[in-house]
């Protein structure tokens, strides 16, 4: 079946020949007739394939999407602008969570493996009334601009303030770790 | 038309958003079909179309306007729905609704719909069973009619590629063509036979 005067065909080809029939020359043609003339397989394929073109080949409908397509998609525009900003805004507070987090880690690494806990003591009891006074601070900046700031602009403002916000944090950290080699200098 | 179309992507280009919809509104019915064919699904097909569209319009900076822009928006939506079927890892989907088709004016006779739509679904059946990318050309070739080089621009393959997996394709449907319709025609045999006694 699958060879001709006990010779191995090349069944590959003759496959490809009568799976894409439009690329075939006349001589290609001729040459393909005679091979599915006497192989069994080959015959087999050409009329299997011969239905399934005859089903593909038929003017196909198209299908059509419910009316009101393109009507959802507008509306649907405005939900996915929000949903993406959403998402903008919070991959950019984890961002500066995670970066706030790393640097007081580092910080408190480098602070507690380098101070007395004489030191530890004091300077904590500074910076948590520092702290305590910015907190109050920031609270009545942010009640004050929410009060009078349009919605559309408050998204941008909280970012800048947050932003902002860490710049100082970072600062302030580095300010006290460098005035804690400062002093140990001097001790 | 072709005048129209280019103008509102240019609108659509530099951010105006109604000329974009309208641009959806034109090609909504090819990107729709091939996520449909594609899946199988009407509503998976809605959702896919949706997203295919938001997906272009999104992204409408990076479009190469030497391009054609209706093989991008295709290419979108292949590319999207070839990620959907890779996700569910389904070889078959079950054909559990009838395929809602849109003909023209000049309907054939309901006789001629039934068989049409028969041979249709059972054709819909046999290609749901390819791999998604071999399915995606073969959507392509005989639903959009594109050319191989289209095709290949469409999926991001070479011609050679999509020559391959076309041939793949028709004889993997050719294959099965035999074996499907003799099981249908015995599913037949058994549905309508005790009817006519």
């Amino acid at each position: 079946m699958n060879s001709m005067k006990g010779k191995p065909m090349n069944h590959k080809k003759f496959e490809q020949m009568i799976l894409t029939p439009e690329a075939l020359t006349s001589e290609e043609r001729e040459e393909l007739a005679r091979h599915i003339a006497t192989c069994e397989s080959c015959r087999k394929l050409s009329l299997q394939w011969q239905k399934a073109s005859r089903m593909l080949n038929k003017p196909l409908p198209m299908a059509a999407p419910a009316p009101g397509f393109s009507a959802r998609f507008a509306h649907s525009i405005e939900k996915r602008k929000e949903a993406e900003q959403q998402k903008q805004v919070r991959r950019f507070i984890t961002i500066l969570l995670v970066s706030l987090l790393s640097a007081a880690l580092i910080f408190a690494v480098t602070y507690y493996s380098t101070n007395s806990l004489e030191t530890i003591i004091k300077d904590t009891a500074n910076a948590s009334a520092q702290m305590l006074f910015l907190w109050e601070s920031l609270k009545a900046i942010i009640s004050t601009v929410t009060g009078f700031l349009p919605t559309v602009l408050l998204i941008p403002f909280l970012l800048t303030a947050a932003s902002a916000m860490l710049t100082l944090t970072l600062l302030w950290l580095v300010s006290i770790w460098k005035l804690t080699l400062q002093k140990e200098t001097v001790l | 038309m072709e005048h129209e179309l280019q103008q509102w992507l240019d609108e659509a280009m530099q951010g105006k958003e109604e000329s974009f919809c309208r641009l959806v509104d034109h090609y909504q019915n090819g990107v729709y079909n091939l996520c449909y064919r594609m899946l199988g699904n009407r509503h998976e097909a809605e959702d896919a179309a949706q997203e295919s569209f938001w997906r272009a319009y999104r992204n409408l900076h990076r479009y190469d306007p030497s391009r054609s822009f209706q093989t991008w928006l295709l290419s979108i939506a292949s590319h999207y729905c070839i990620d959907q079927q890779r996700k569910r890892r389904m070889t078959l989907i079950a054909i559990d609704e009838p395929f809602e088709e849109t003909f023209g004016s000049n309907s054939p006779t309901p006789e001629h719909v039934y068989s049409n739509n028969e041979q249709s679904s059972q054709m819909e059946e046999l290609i749901n069973t390819l791999k998604p990318t071999d399915r995606a050309a073969l959507v392509l070739r005989y639903w959009h009619q594109m050319s191989e080089k289209e095709i290949a621009d469409t999926l991001s393959l070479s011609v050679s590629a999509v020559k391959s997996r076309l041939f793949r394709a028709r004889k993997e449907l050719a294959e099965k063509m035999e074996t499907r319709r003799e099981e249908y025609e015995l599913h037949e045999r058994e549905t309508y036979e005790p009817q006519k006694i």
